[in-house]
């Protein structure tokens, strides 16, 4: 493991987190700013940064573990870290968002995707995502037509 | 077991009181942790009889109903692994009971809940109730992230959900998107049921990497029979057939119809539409469907021949021999024969410019222009048919083409490959139809390769490649009183030496004289269909041809024919789509 720069990344709620600058970089968000800055005298100094705490933690986390695993077991330690429930889930999102990190966001999506899958009719999707049925009845029973040979 | 049940408590107590960020951060840490002492501490993780993994549906009928492919990459052939599914085809693979190290996913303290007596109305009332508080508020284009990756069926019940998500799965940029992104799957559609002596008009679909079967009732086939289909885009086209007149819905062949008709079924919409029919009446033509630049014209194509034809001398056969490795007087005697049979079409300037506007709108919306070729198949009254005809998608419209010369024999199959629709016939014939120029080539090949008496070949077409399906004996010749055994091989032709290998060997009995075979990217599925034993059965095989060995594999057996009537073997056909 080489010793490369380490950030100091402060957040919200004034934690610091001290990550390796490779990593701080694999979000957009950090990328830009320490590109901005364009001194290497900064880079180690605090970035005040203005997220949820939150975020910053999940994130930070994943970028942490994501670099402590060989590749083959990747793909593993992935589909377990995503799996967590969807509020957790929602929090994740939120700091790939804001970070605009490509890689969580991406594991993310997939994991909602795969919730969506997983639901086997549509009363439960709503269910899961706590969305309301805006549909008229009839329109309703159009696209229910449309779709009915989806159902054995 | 019972310390550690009790850790478990006071941990699970602790995280109750934290806050939920604090509390990921501890299970997350906790991950890792056990990932590291893996050996040491994978006990008291481990779940006891059932696998936490799933979300919310455990308490639902009764298993795990998230699938097995969770977090593998999508594109994966899952089909294969769901051929060893249950019978059912409909239940995922269950993932329960898989040692892991896995903490569970449910940190409001549901495990508990889940080693209350089995009550499942408690359970679905405490998940929906729990459920409802998670307001996600994903912003629009995640949300379309994470739809556009869903299988067909996920996304049908997508668009039932509220507007929003109707929306957002209809627009035509999804639906760019997501026939980009490699989330679309094969799906298998079968035509031509025949139940209890009615052509049922059913279409059973098989949706392959699910490996679920669906039923589509489509009254406007019933009745019709003998028909040919082929895949283009994201529609199925039906062509000719018979009907009986006498009987309606019956497979008779005493008195029916030949139809000219050519019906389109879009199954993602539901919807049915009609082409412009036939110029001749045909029932189970030979069709080869291909995209065409928008450049492509059918008049000019005629036009070419036009020039070809006068200035002989200067454009003459002698350069043409060197430039095209094919044989030329099988050309010469095509192109005579066209000179007879050639259509009163000329060549008409204002009518070709409009067709140049047309083209350029229908890009713009996206709609790739093809062509759709018909050649023989048998005519009003069952006579074998040696004409042919090209369908542009562009005008609508059918043009006659140049003829086979009577020689080549009854065509039995045809495909296209590169731009070219190859065909062979009953004689063991090889020929190409040219599809920019316009005209048919004889193709002499190596040996053929050898087949049953009456088990005709099929061709298919992946990748670029042309292969050959075959039936062909392994053990004797079909002499009776001696033991015989056949065997269905396939082959591919090199399309520059036009010599032929054998490259794989079908794993099942050639019971069935009229296998149907379609390919879809680098896929070729296989149907057959034979009674035995008082019983139709069915047999769907698959052969990645991009796969070194080429091994055929078994995706779906016995699951739509069993209702069927014996003359489905004859009247099934067999389409791809990529949804």
């Amino acid at each position: 493991m080489l010793l490369s720069k380490n950030s100091a990344l402060e957040s919200k709620d004034n934690e610091i987190f001290e990550v390796e600058e490779s990593i701080a970089i694999q979000s957009e968000l950090i990328k830009t700013m320490t590109t901005m800055v364009n001194s290497k005298a900064y880079v180690n100094e605090r970035n005040q940064m203005v997220p949820e705490a939150r975020c910053r933690k999940q994130a930070n986390y994943h970028v942490e573990q994501n670099n402590k695993i060989v590749d083959e077991e990747l793909s593993d330690w992935e589909s377990k870290f995503f799996e967590v429930d969807m509020d957790d889930l929602h929090e994740l999102f939120m700091a790939a968002n804001y970070l605009e990190i490509e890689s969580l966001l991406n594991g993310v999506t997939k994991r909602v995707g795969d919730f969506i899958k997983a639901c086997k009719n549509v009363e439960v999707i709503r269910q899961t995502f706590g969305i309301n049925n805006d549909f008229a009845a009839q329109q309703e029973e159009e696209i229910r037509k449309l779709n009915s040979w989806n159902h054995i | 077991m019972y310390a550690e049940s009790v850790s478990e408590e006071a941990l699970r107590q602790d995280f109750e009181t934290l806050t939920v960020s604090k509390r990921l951060v501890r299970s997350v840490s906790q991950k890792l942790r056990k990932k590291n002492h893996r050996g040491e501490g994978g006990e008291e993780d481990k779940v006891r009889g059932v696998s936490l993994k799933c979300l919310t549906l455990y308490g639902r009928g009764g298993g795990c109903k998230v699938g097995a492919d969770t977090g593998e990459e999508l594109g994966d052939p899952s089909y294969r692994r769901r051929s060893s599914a249950s019978e059912e085809g409909k239940v995922y693979k269950s993932i329960c009971g898989i040692e892991d190290n896995n903490f569970d996913c449910f940190s409001y303290g549901v495990r508990e809940k889940f080693w209350k007596k089995n009550n499942r109305k408690d359970l679905d009332l405490e998940e929906s109730v729990r459920n409802s508080r998670m307001h996600i508020f994903l912003p629009d284009d995640i949300l379309e992230m994470c739809l556009v990756r869903l299988p067909l069926t996920s996304v049908m019940n997508a668009r039932l959900v509220c507007k929003k998500w109707r929306h957002l799965t209809t627009t035509p940029r999804f639906l760019q998107m997501r026939r980009e992104g490699s989330c679309q799957k094969p799906w298998l559609f079968i035509f031509g049921a025949v139940k209890d002596g009615y052509c049922s008009g059913e279409i059973h679909a098989l949706d392959v990497s699910q490996d679920q079967w669906h039923r589509i009732s489509a009254d406007i086939l019933r009745g019709r029979f003998m028909f040919s289909v082929a895949s283009m885009q994201d529609d199925i086209y039906i062509v000719g057939g018979c009907s009986s007149l006498t009987n309606f819905g019956r497979v008779d062949r005493s008195s029916f119809k030949t139809h000219k008709g050519v019906l389109v079924f879009s199954p993602l919409t539901k919807s049915w539409r009609k082409a412009s029919s036939m110029k001749f009446a045909r029932s189970m033509p030979i069709l080869g469907i291909s995209e065409v630049c928008s450049d492509f014209s059918v008049i000019q194509s005629h036009q070419n021949r036009h020039d070809r034809q006068f200035p002989r001398s200067r454009v003459g056969g002698v350069s043409d021999v060197y430039e095209d490795p094919h044989r030329l007087s099988l050309r010469r005697q095509c192109r005579n024969a066209f000179d007879e049979n050639e259509p009163s079409l000329l060549p008409n300037r204002r009518s070709y410019k409009f067709i140049r506007q047309r083209s350029e709108q229908a890009n713009m919306k996206g709609c790739k222009r093809f062509v759709l070729i018909a050649v023989g198949g048998l005519g009003s009254w069952d006579e074998p048919l040696n004409s042919g005809e090209i369908y542009d998608s562009l005008s609508n419209k059918w043009t006659e083409i140049q003829k086979l010369p009577i020689d080549f024999g009854v065509v039995c199959a045809g495909v296209v490959c590169n731009g070219m629709f190859y065909v062979c016939s009953e004689n063991d014939k090889l020929a190409g139809y040219d599809i920019e120029r316009g005209f048919w080539i004889g193709i002499q090949t190596s040996a053929f390769p050898p087949h049953v008496h009456e088990y005709y070949p099929k061709l298919v077409s992946c990748n670029g490649h042309l292969f050959l399906l075959s039936v062909s004996w392994c053990e004797g010749d079909g002499q009776i009183g001696r033991r015989n055994k056949a065997v269905r091989k396939l082959w591919e032709l090199d399309l520059m030496y036009l010599t032929w290998t054998e490259v794989s060997v079908h794993p099942d009995a050639p019971m069935d004289w009229n296998p149907v075979f379609v390919a879809d990217r680098n896929l070729i599925f296989g149907v057959e269909m034979f009674k035995i034993f008082g019983q139709v059965l069915d047999f769907f095989t698959v052969c990645d041809v991009s796969d070194v060995e080429m091994n055929w594999s078994h995706i779906s057996r016995n699951h739509m024919a069993h209702e069927l009537d014996a003359s489905s073997c004859m009247t099934k056909t067999m389409a791809v789509l990529h949804l």
